[in-house]
């Protein structure tokens, strides 16, 4: 196509004269227009959306259809002409206000606050130390071990001397309710602990294998080492992997013991019934009180807790609150058991107070909460 | 009583036509948000960005008859805050810029993607800035695209499975997922049937 001039061009595609060509042209080139301009702030944006609407209703009033035709009366007009002002006066106030407000302030009376970094570090002496509020840098000191907080959340095993390790000072960090923490090993292995829940791991690595101990749920990136084996204890399995990404789910309250692959290969054993199976990425193992099973997951759905998310998909009310209740360390009761198993599907953020997911639930107009200073109640809907 | 919060966008088109007022309020309810943001980001200018979309919606309501059944409202929208802003482009003093940038997209060859393309991307580019909507704004927004069909009425309606509709929809909210992974508080929940 012969090369044209932007201005007659756009002058053309204002007029309606382009031909299919052109208009392509116009509108890719629109799709990539810099839209570096400022947001507008909330403020601008409703006093804006009220300004334009009350010129639109000066206009209305004068407008008439562009073609003639039947008159139709809408039930809403009829009764709008019936009661004028009044109702004229509360359909501006039902369009301006979500139908939501009323439910909002119901909820907000008790919130509960998201769990965030939290989490207690118990020594190989005894010594309990609160990560919360410890300031950054060096925590402790021991066997050759350097452990320091390097960030809110993040705890980092360093070697500062070979010699002195001992490979049966065990340390554990217990997260509690509403807690999740990170921690370094000593071996580069990085883990993301979510709440309630616990890892028993020595200070220092020994020479012929790595193993460690959880309860609760995990997400591992351990470090490729092929002379040396990393384990993961649970109650009732075991991993091992050679240096791979991986989920565990372990939580004594869930039932069964899921262990989800990213990257690499792990094998699954199970002490109890003398299985074991090996994982492919993309596959999840099941360890239940009969035998494992092995299927294809979601990723994303399972990894959702360690990007900040709640991810459920086609999950049933009882197991989706179970999670809630680990993060904002409440007690859940139900009113009536028939809602226990609806199932529910959607994302939402893990930092927000837990009205905003319980109201998320209440819209689909299946569950209804009630909000104590002790508990979450579950009811059936109005 | 009808809650026009719920009526998707299909059925409100269609109650316009007719000339009914609260739909028509519904709809720029609805739409406000996105397409003033969509309109200042260009414009980077208060009063225009307003004036656009004050002349979209007069002009909606002006022509509603017009409508066809098969109106597709968001694209419809969208398509038109699009002319609107190239417009006022056209005719503002400032163009020399905007001129410029669209000569050099011209004298670069672009191979140049369908109105179907075209349409869904500037869909998503409007959408995008969902997340900085005032929160009712947001939630208006986001209450009216949820679907309220089962899966079994969707797979009857499009004569699928059911099984095919569940997969759909569970891809359907993995890419919504993915795409809106940056905004951490986004939210959208819906119930499996």
């Amino acid at each position: 196509m012969q090369k044209q001039n932007a201005k007659e061009l756009l002058e053309k595609y204002t007029a309606g004269l382009c031909s299919d060509e052109e208009k392509a042209m116009v509108e890719n080139w629109y799709l990539t227009l810099p839209d570096n301009g400022s947001y507008p702030d909330a403020d601008q944006i409703e006093r804006s959306k009220k300004e334009v609407w009350d010129l639109l209703q000066v206009e209305r009033d004068n407008l008439q259809p562009t073609q003639e035709h039947k008159f139709h009366y809408s039930r809403w007009i009829g009764v709008a002409a019936a009661l004028l002002v009044v109702l004229g006066i509360s359909f501006y106030f039902y369009s301006f206000n979500s139908p939501l407000a009323f439910h909002e302030k119901k909820l907000a009376v008790h919130d509960i606050a998201p769990g965030g970094n939290r989490a207690t570090l118990i020594l190989a002496n005894g010594k309990k130390i609160l990560l919360d509020s410890a300031s950054n840098g060096l925590i402790a000191q021991e066997s050759g071990i350097v452990i320091s907080k390097t960030a809110d959340g993040q705890l980092l095993y360093t070697v500062s001397s070979a010699e002195s390790i001992n490979p049966l000072a065990f340390n554990t960090i217990v997260t509690p309710k509403g807690g999740q923490y990170q921690v370094a090993l000593p071996d580069g292995t990085k883990v993301w602990l979510n709440a309630s829940s616990d890892l028993k791991f020595p200070a220092a690595f020994g020479t012929r294998g790595r193993r460690v101990e959880l309860s609760g749920e995990a997400y591992f990136e351990v470090a490729k080492n092929a002379l040396r084996p990393f384990k993961v204890i649970t109650d009732k399995q075991e991993v091992e992997v050679l240096g791979t990404h991986f989920n565990i789910n372990s939580y004594a309250d869930e039932g069964n013991t899921k262990t989800t692959l990213l990257q690499g290969s792990v094998k699954v054993s199970s002490p109890a019934f003398q299985l074991t199976k090996i994982l492919r990425p993309g596959q999840q193992s099941v360890v239940s009180s009969q035998t494992i099973e092995v299927k294809t997951v979601d990723i994303d759905e399972v990894m959702g807790w360690k990007n900040g998310l709640f991810i459920f998909n086609n999950e049933n009310l009882e197991s989706i609150m179970r999670k809630v209740s680990r993060w904002y360390n409440v007690t859940v009761e139900y009113q009536d058991e028939s809602v226990k198993s609806d199932a529910f599907g959607g994302s939402v953020s893990r930092f927000g107070n837990v009205s905003e997911i319980l109201r998320m639930l209440e819209i689909t107009g299946n569950v209804r909460f009630k909000i104590t200073p002790e508990k979450i109640i579950a009811m059936k809907p109005l | 009583m009808t809650i026009y919060s719920q009526l998707s966008d299909h059925e409100l088109v269609s109650r316009i036509r007719e000339g009914d007022e609260a739909s028509f309020a519904e709809v720029y309810n609805r739409f406000y948000g996105l397409l003033y943001i969509h309109a200042h980001k260009r414009l980077r200018n208060e009063e225009e960005a307003r004036d656009v979309i004050h002349e979209l919606f007069a002009s909606l309501w002006a022509k509603r008859d017009s409508f066809s059944i098969t109106t597709n409202l968001s694209g419809y929208l969208y398509s038109s805050i699009r002319n609107r802003i190239l417009d006022m482009i056209t005719h503002k003093k400032v163009e020399e810029k905007y001129i410029g940038s669209l000569q050099h997209y011209i004298d670069h060859d672009h191979i140049y993607a369908d109105y179907r393309v075209r349409e869904r991307d500037l869909a998503t580019l409007i959408e995008r800035e969902i997340s900085f909507l005032p929160p009712k704004m947001r939630e208006v927004f986001e209450l009216s695209r949820k679907s309220h069909l089962s899966h079994k009425e969707i797979a009857a309606v499009l004569d699928l499975s059911e099984q095919t509709v569940r997969t759909q929809v569970k891809k359907a909210l993995r890419i919504l997922r993915l795409r809106l992974g940056l905004f951490v508080y986004l939210m959208i929940m819906f119930k499996y049937y």
